[in-house]
């Protein structure tokens, strides 16, 4: 953080007052975000109820478009979920010192992300009370899931993903914890002293705690391909025109850190200028964010050309058929939002002015976003609506209600759990910050390292 | 296989007609005063030609077809008690099996050869 | 059927028993409500709980008078199918046949007499009261008018009628609204009898309709369309198989479809064009003229093909090369009918027609007098029209209708006229328009509830015995006229009685025969006809095109509605219309040319106004009509006649005239000003994409090039697997072959396949129908058609043949069902094995294993599965598929889906089972035959065979051989059970897409 020239000194003393002071008695701002969350939240329970009670026909389903905006919800929010675990795990391993301010945030948002997508598989089935026959489990029928089928695969790599970044989050929670629970009083010191499980931070305890952090951050790495790719399979594996195509993991797992980047910096704009963390979130991290935008963003944008490419070259008559309709059939502003927001907005961050100006940083999210979530309706209702093998079998879909309520609900079910946590745990790691910060006796200190 | 004369011949066993009740229990009054008193009823329900309602004891969801002649078929005529019990010797009569699905598979591949366990055997 | 139990207790026995059908419980959690079980008092001894019995009797959906034979379940009627025994359907039906059980367990039946009362509405009443009220009535109304107007009724009833009118005074009126006058009428100008012969499609070795939709609503559909495709079918067994079909008319019908020409010549021109035929034929001396037919010449000068190209609109080389084609193929067939016989000029047309046949030396060989259609009996449009001035002017006292519903089909008039009426007595069952307009009604039994007869054709008397308990307080209206005519009796008597004077020695046994039998079939004598002496002067200079100012509009009937009677039945409401796909709504079929004209956009509407009425329809753009002309079908738009009926869509019979043609009919061709109203509708249409684009769906093969195949040959064969990989695939496929032997899979197992034969399909969808009876498909309504969840099993793909210039010359149909891929990509991606494979080679799908992610459907090529939106099983559910009673007629061996659930064909495995359970009882194997699907049953050109692929004897197995035999996107190496042979057609260089 040398090039940082900040008009306060940022000290240890420093950090942890700022990161506490989030944690305090939360503004009416806060209470009318979190209340707005929660009324989107409602909205999607009550389509839900409305479904259960009716039946999927409410959505806009149409044969032989047999998956939708639920489904394109549920990639969306995988997606989000994925640049936690990169930033936390993957730069951990890297040594990279700007994730530290970062991460925290980011591993939330994969948590509740997770939480919000692991939602869409039990709402959109058509007989939902009967989930549990996904699972395996011992029955009196001695009846089992078809291990065969991706949809199995995505509810292990799911679960696996859930599980690991709730301990990758948890863990780097407690020294965190254990500093605030020594500012804090009433119930929260108790829920603290609970939750940071007696973290004395004696050197003890360090020295497990970095062993273990790293160790698990070398668990999660993998995740963070495979999940995704899992996900992906979902579609690579059916023989839909438009889905069958081998580039799909890794065109999935670029598309997911695109968003989730995205969707980092969608968050932590609002976050550092609501808890005034300006000195500890600093434009630096935005700019890094950016340029793994930028990267993410060229694969993606690289895969679109692929496809297209492939599509023409391969010379199967049903995918040429397919693509076409993609780019100039009756979607083609979907599939055209997908391709601006996903491969053309990136290169603005080629500029560094851009890279560096949160404020565009923040518009560029916003979009990042919503390219991300179309792109995920391109793939499954285009590709289901328009080309199909059976020339005489094809429809043109339209969202209803329903569909639109039930991702309101995620949102609102997504955000509600992301305010809760920020005001209710150091939305930044202190401890980890404190370790890039120049100790206040001269020495060379981790970040330059 | 006399009251419930299709069960060898048909996927359903029937409910016998009251006709076929009263066929025997014309001249069968019954032992017991209990027996007596049950069977004046069906008399009763036969001499006002009003047929009584008999509480279904085995019932299958509609979406399961077990065919009795099949399983009488192959596992002969005596073979009812296999899955309802020796009703003739309940004084009322009550299921004796689970009658779920598992239960059924189990039979199935006890069978000297395995009877098939295809799901479309019995759900269409 | 037999004495048996009361209808509410009856109703009771069959909720239980029939648990087969009980929807899936909707959270199958929880203990089952304790059931009651009611047994019958006496077990009729002709019903096997859990066992089907099968009665014949005869279907009275249309005058055409097929066998039936009824499937009936704990005594309910739950299928249609044809009898084998009889000679009019051999044993196929209809989808309007297949239907006539909605209208036996239909919701909107009126289930007891009804009389007008002071303020307008009805109020109920007890027969006995009715029946007392109307004797008065026909007291008050004796020797002031007594009219009994009845459908066509060549029955029994019939003459019962006739004698109970003649006792009272009064005559009897039977009115067809699409009459048969033109074709009488032009029989008596050519041979000087106004009888209809007998059509003997199969054997012809060349035909050509004028306008005669004989696969769909024409004389008798489902006789003629088996002939057709014995005729027309490709079979390389029969040397010179194949006759030609051209079709001559305005628009395109199903008929048409399946024509390989189609002569589109202006409206009122198609008896031109015989003529000039003819003319030629006799010219060049093509064929052996008969030696009367000398005196044609001087009338035929006139029409040398070049005189008359320009008013026809066709080229005089086309008319010399149809006239070649029709003499020289020694079995020319020409048939006038529907639209040609409809113009002002019908008459003539026929006239012409005959001529065409008579020179070809066709009369007497494929068309036989003597076995006469008795539909020709009934009486003309203009009896009608006296009717109805008679009625206006207050010279009909008592109105009595019976079978049919001019209200409807004649609006303007003959409603007017009905309230001129004294005393109006419907005995419909149903409240149609008509019947709406009475004073009283006296619902009769349904048509499988009854006693009756008909007699279709000359020779042949088909009896109708009632198959099931009435379900409503309704009388045979044959006890309510003996009632009221003094007679003793029932019904069943005087049936019996007249049975009795045609065999009186050991009548039982005589009777019980033609009970089983379904009928008596004979055969008529044929007799010679010859020209009638005014041949020579019929005034054909009215051939030249009527010249009409405005736009034309021609009202055809709807195949499955037709003249309105179906619109009360969702099987036949929700069924596509063949040519436009179009359901649940009526339509203006448009020529592009004319849309591009008026700026005019598929579903956009356009106000028809002739000078008779006026009605909107939305706009289905298409080259299947003519540029100058606009078609409406019939049978929407009814203003009454139930739920599924009323007010849906526009009666196009408000657009004509209510005045005779001078033969006696009626004109179906009205000229018309169209005008774009601004509004918009989305059609409901089932059609894709009409273009096939070379995707392998369907194939289709000139003749010579069929022909030309060798038994062993393979033109459809795919290179499935590239060379590079084909190491790979044959190593996987190995694996594959090793699964397969596993546990269930090892050992002897048949393989279920179907072979669909294109060049016989012709589209009519009756299979369609088949298969919503047989597995308790739901029709799920306008609305949600309209958004593409139809449930159809089984869907018909029209791909249309162009020919050079892009014209449609025909359409290719083809069924499209599950494949029962043997490698199927729907059953690995089934997370819960709902979607499996069984070891008898179908696609299982356990519905109540179905937790519906509807993968399986996304990764389906073909499209044929389809997924339970909502719960259309719910009792009084919004979109309840089948609300009291119609529930009566699910199939107690096919589950009821509950919402959430994906379904699709499995080959009717209820009957598969249920045919191996009954070999089993009797100790053999299942046999080829043995297991016949519900669309193969119904198929009136039989082109669906079923049967064991593993079976090297069985007939399945020897058309999978079949050279023209291909499978539908077989690249993808799917291995479907599914064969189709490919279309062929006459042109040898077919275009498809």
């Amino acid at each position: 953080m040398a090039e940082q020239t900040s008009p306060v000194r940022v000290t240890y003393d420093y950090v942890t007052r700022t990161i506490a002071r989030t944690l305090g008695t939360p503004s009416r701002g806060y209470f009318l975000l979190l209340g707005a969350a929660v009324a989107l939240l409602g909205v999607g329970v009550i389509t839900l109820l409305f479904l259960l009670r009716y039946g999927l026909g409410l959505a806009g389903y149409s044969h032989p478009v047999y998956w939708a905006v639920f489904i394109t919800c549920f990639v969306f929010w995988v997606g989000i979920a994925h640049s936690g675990t990169l930033i936390s795990a993957i730069l951990f391993l890297f040594r990279s010192g700007w994730r530290t301010a970062v991460y925290r945030t980011a591993e939330a948002m994969t948590v509740f992300a997770v939480m919000t997508a692991g939602l869409f598989p039990l709402i959109h089935i058509g007989r939902q009370w009967y989930f549990y026959w996904l699972i395996p489990y011992p029955n009196e029928r001695g009846l089992w899931p078809n291990f065969k089928s991706p949809l199995i695969w995505d509810e292990f790599a799911i679960g696996t993903y859930f599980t690991v970044s709730t301990l990758f989050l948890i863990m780097g929670l407690i020294p965190d914890i254990a500093a605030v629970r020594d500012l804090a009083t009433g119930w929260r010191k108790k829920l603290y002293a609970l939750t940071s499980i007696g973290w004395t931070g004696s050197n003890e305890q360090w020295r497990h705690y970095t062993r273990g952090y790293l160790y698990l951050a070398a668990l999660a790495t993998p995740l963070v391909l495979s999940v995704h790719s899992v996900v992906s399979w979902d579609f690579a594996m059916a023989l839909v025109p438009g889905w069958h195509a081998t580039i799909f993991a890794p065109y999935f797992v670029a598309g997911a850190i695109y968003s989730g980047c995205g969707m980092v910096i969608t968050l932590l704009t609002p976050i550092r200028r609501l808890f005034g963390l300006e000195e500890i979130i600093t434009v630096k991290h935005f700019e890094n964010l950016a340029k793994l935008c930028l990267l993410t963003g060229s694969i993606v944008g690289y895969a679109y050309v692929c496809e297209y490419f492939i599509a023409w070259y391969g010379g199967n008559p049903n995918e040429r058929a397919a693509f076409w309709y993609r780019a100039f059939g009756p979607y083609w502003w979907a599939t055209w939002t997908m391709i601006i927001c996903n491969a053309f907005l990136p290169l603005l961050l080629w500029i560094k002015k851009v890279r560096t100006n949160i404020t565009a940083l923040f518009v560029i999210s916003i979009f990042v976003n919503i390219g991300m979530w179309f792109e995920r309706y391109v793939i499954i209702v285009v590709s289901l609506a328009g080309e199909p093998y059976e020339p005489w079998a094809n429809a043109v879909y339209n969202p209803t209600w329903a569909d639109w309520g039930i991702m309101a609900g995620s949102f609102g079910w997504f955000f509600m759990w992301f305010l809760l946590f920020v005001k209710n745990f150091p939305a930044v790691s202190i401890s980890e910050v404190k370790e890039v910060l120049a100790p206040p006796r001269s020495k060379a200190s981790k970040a330059h390292v | 296989m006399y009251c419930h004369y299709s069960a060898a011949v048909s996927s359903e066993p029937g409910i016998p007609a009251l006709q076929t009740c009263i066929g025997c229990h014309q001249l069968i009054g019954g032992s017991t005063p209990s027996h007596q008193a049950e069977i004046k009823k069906v008399r009763d329900a036969w001499r006002e030609r009003k047929p009584p309602e008999w509480v279904r004891v085995h019932a299958l969801p509609g979406f399961v077809r077990f065919p009795h002649m099949r399983h009488i078929k192959a596992l002969g005529a005596q073979s009812c008690a296999t899955c309802h019990g020796e009703v003739q010797r309940m004084p009322q009569v009550t299921q004796v099996s689970t009658l779920r699905m598992g239960w059924c598979v189990r039979c199935h591949l006890a069978q000297t050869p395995p009877v098939t366990r295809d799901c479309s055997v019995c759900h269409y | 059927m037999t004495e048996s139990v009361d209808r509410r207790r009856f109703l009771k026995v069959l909720g239980v028993t029939g648990a087969g059908a009980a929807a899936l419980s909707a959270c199958g959690i929880g203990p089952e409500p304790t059931e009651r079980l009611i047994p019958y008092l006496v077990q009729p001894e002709d019903q096997i709980p859990g066992t089907a019995t099968y009665y014949a009797t005869t279907c009275r959906e249309c005058a055409a008078g097929c066998g039936l034979r009824v499937r009936i379940r704990e005594g309910r009627a739950v299928k249609l199918e044809g009898n084998p025994d009889s000679p009019i359907n051999r044993g196929r039906l209809c989808a309007r046949g297949q239907a006539g059980l909605q209208g036996l367990y239909n919701p909107d039946r009126i289930q007891h007499p009804l009389v007008r009362n002071a303020n307008g509405t009805f109020d109920d009443i007890d027969w006995d009261g009715a029946i007392q009220r109307l004797a008065a009535k026909l007291r008050e109304a004796q020797g002031k008018g007594i009219v009994f107007l009845t459908g066509a009724e060549q029955s029994s009833f019939g003459d019962l009628v006739d004698e109970w009118m003649k006792q009272v005074g009064g005559r009897r009126l039977s009115y067809e609204p699409f009459g048969f006058e033109a074709l009488r009428a032009g029989n008596r100008m050519t041979f000087g009898t106004a009888s209809l012969p007998s059509y003997d499609f199969g054997n012809a070795k060349y035909l050509v309709s004028f306008g005669a939709d004989f696969l769909d609503t024409w004389l008798s559909p489902v006789e003629f369309q088996n002939g057709f495709s014995q005729a027309h079918a490709f079979d390389a067994g029969r040397p010179a198989s194949m006759a030609k079909f051209v079709f001559v008319g305005p628009r395109m019908s199903l008929t048409g479809m399946n024509a390989d020409e189609w002569v589109a010549a202006r409206p009122g021109t198609e008896g031109t064009l015989a003529l000039a035929m003819a003319q030629v034929i006799l010219s060049q001396h093509l064929a052996r003229v008969p030696a009367d037919a000398s005196r044609l010449v001087s009338v035929l000068g006139a029409y040398s093909p070049s005189a008359v190209a320009q008013a026809i609109g066709i080229d005089a080389d086309t008319i010399v090369r149809l006239a070649r084609e029709f003499a020289r193929s020694g079995g020319g067939l020409a048939v006038a009918g529907g639209m040609a016989t409809q113009y002002a000029n019908g008459a003539e047309i026929v006239a012409a027609v005959n001529i065409l046949n008579y020179v070809a030396g066709s009369v007497g060989s494929l068309i036989k007098f003597g076995a006469d259609l008795a539909i020709g009996s009934t009486n003309t449009f203009a009896d009608l029209t006296a009717l109805t001035s008679d009625m206006t002017n207050g010279r009909v006292a008592l109105l009595f209708v019976h079978g049919t519903n001019p209200a409807h089909t004649l609006p303007g008039a003959f409603q007017q006229a009905l309230g001129k009426v004294g005393y109006k007595v419907s005995f419909s069952s149903f409240m149609d328009e008509t019947a709406a307009a009475c004073d009283m009604i006296l619902p009769d039994h349904h048509a499988l509830e009854q006693w009756g007869d008909s007699r279709p054709r000359a020779g042949v008397t088909a009896l109708q015995q009632p198959v099931v308990q009435p379900v409503f307080d309704t009388r045979p209206s044959g006890d309510v006229i003996l009632k009221l005519s003094g007679k003793t009796g029932t019904f069943q008597d005087y049936l019996q009685g007249k049975w009795r004077t045609r065999h009186p020695k050991d009548f039982d046994q005589y009777w019980f025969d033609s009970l089983e039998k379904g009928g008596i079939y004979g055969e008529a004598p044929t007799r010679t006809v010859r020209l009638a002496e005014g041949v020579a002067k019929i005034g054909f200079g009215a051939l030249a095109a009527p010249a009409v100012p405005d736009q034309q509009v021609i009202v055809f009937p709807h195949p499955a509605l037709h003249d309105g009677r179906g619109a009360n039945k969702p099987w036949l409401q929700e069924l596509p219309d063949p040519v436009s796909k179009i359901a649940w709504h009526s339509w203006v079929e448009v020529h592009p040319d004319t849309a591009a004209k008026w700026g005019l956009a598929t579903g956009d509407f356009l106000l028809l106004k002739s000078s008779f009425g006026a009605q909107k329809f939305p706009a289905w753009i298409t080259r299947s009509v003519r540029p100058d002309v606009l078609a409406v079908p019939t049978g929407q738009g009814h203003t009454a006649y139930g739920r599924y009926a009323k007010d849906r869509s526009a009666n196009a019979f408000e657009l004509l005239g209510g005045e005779a043609t001078t033969y006696g009919g009626r004109s179906f061709i009205v000229g018309a000003t169209a005008t774009k109203t601004g509004e918009h509708r989305r059609i409901v249409t089932t059609e894709g994409s009409p273009r096939e684009r070379g995707r392998g769906t369907v194939e289709v093969l000139g003749l010579a090039r069929a022909k030309a195949l060798h038994p062993g040959e393979a033109p459809f064969h795919h290179e499935e697997t590239p060379e590079y990989a084909s190491d790979a695939v044959a190593w996987w496929a190995e694996r594959q072959h090793e699964q397969a032997e596993i546990g269930n899979y090892k050992g002897e197992q048949p393989r279920w396949g179907l072979a669909i034969d294109l060049s016989k399909c012709t589209g009519c969808a009756a299979c369609v129908t088949a298969c919503y009876a047989e597995n308790n498909i739901a029709t799920v309504g306008e609305e949600l058609m309209q958004r593409g969840r139809e449930m159809s099993w089984m869907r018909l793909e029209r791909y249309w043949l162009t020919d050079e210039h892009g014209e449609p010359q025909g359409a290719v149909n083809s069924p499209m069902l599950c494949q029962q891929c043997g490698n199927a990509p729907c059953e690995p991606v089934c997370p819960v094995y709902a979607a499996y494979h069984t070891p008898d080679g179908l696609n299982g799908q356990v519905y109540n294993r179905c937790v519906g992610t509807r993968y399986c459907s996304n990764n389906c090529p073909y499209k044929v599965r389809y997924f339970n939106w909502y719960n259309y099983a719910e009792r009084g559910g919004q979109y309840e598929a089948f609300p009291e009673p119609l529930s009566m007629l699910l199939n107690p061996d096919v589950t009821v889906r509950e919402k959430g659930v994906m379904e699709k064909c499995t080959f009717c495995v209820q009957r598969i089972r249920g045919a191996q359970n009954q070999a089993r009882l009797e100790n053999r194997a299942v046999k080829d035959g043995d297991i016949v699907t519900a669309c193969q049953q119904t198929c009136p050109s039989e082109a669906i065979i079923f049967g064991d692929l593993n079976d090297k004897r069985s007939q399945v197995y020897e058309l999978a051989g079949n050279p023209r035999g291909y499978h539908v996107l077989a690249g993808l190496n799917t291995k479907p059970a599914i064969t189709y042979l490919a279309r062929v057609v006459a042109q040898d260089t077919p275009s498809h897409g």
